[in-house]
């Protein structure tokens, strides 16, 4: 159990870390979408959520394998 | 004992491992924000759509605004939380304080609230008697315990 949960963390951190290195291309090309990453790239991306979601699904893909994120240069104050 | 966070885009995040038996959720990714100015800690609508988690039967907490959309909040008991610190190994932690946020409106106000991220509030840091370290111009970020 132990390193199941972490090979998932320690694949995550590096998405996200590829994310933070990555953020401006990625906003350049995913500006006000949901973009799912796995595996240090972008898998999927769509307007909206259930959208995203959709496609992962049909792609038998878990969601939840995957670190989703809504990217827009507007930042969100909350 | 230190777990490392993640600078994102200006944002303080961490990577944890969520379990939930009562919702069926065994292992589940979940990314939080950490942000000392919530006093509540939840799991954002877009996590509860992401990870497909039903919230017929949890208990009814408050109304509440958040990033200009209303949202029930419920509490969510029974939760694991899993991190990895810094010596790679798996710190959990069972918090009595976790929430859910459901938008009450659909169309447009239901579609930005799936743009809410998960949040560990101020109220996260407390139960767990945490310190949050954060120097953002060295990029680094990280919970401290004892």
């Amino acid at each position: 159990m132990q390193n199941v949960e972490l090979q998932m963390l320690q694949s995550t951190k590096q998405d996200l870390k590829w994310l933070n290195e990555h953020y401006s291309t990625i906003l350049g090309r995913f500006n006000n979408q949901f973009v799912a990453i796995k595996g240090q790239q972008p898998i999927a991306s769509a307007a909206t959520l259930d959208e995203l979601l959709k496609d992962l699904r049909k792609r038998k893909i878990n969601p939840v394998s995957a670190l989703i994120k809504f990217i827009s240069r507007e930042s969100m104050i909350l | 004992m230190k777990i490392p966070l993640q600078l994102v885009n200006e944002q303080v995040e961490v990577a944890a491992i969520l379990r939930a038996a009562k919702q069926r959720i065994g292992l589940a990714n979940v990314n939080f924000v950490v942000d000392t100015g919530s006093n509540k800690s939840f799991l954002g609508y877009g996590t509860i759509l992401q990870l497909n988690m039903p919230v017929t039967g949890l208990q009814f907490a408050e109304h509440t605004r958040i990033g200009g959309c209303t949202f029930k909040m419920f509490k969510l008991s029974g939760v694991t939380l899993s991190f990895e610190d810094e010596k790679r190994d798996i710190f959990r932690i069972k918090p009595n304080n976790m929430h859910v946020v459901v938008p009450t409106k659909k169309g447009e106000e239901r579609e930005n609230a799936t743009r809410i991220p998960s949040i560990l509030g101020l109220d996260f840091l407390k139960e767990t008697k945490m310190a949050l370290c954060v120097n953002p111009a060295k990029g680094t970020a990280y919970f401290e315990l004892g």
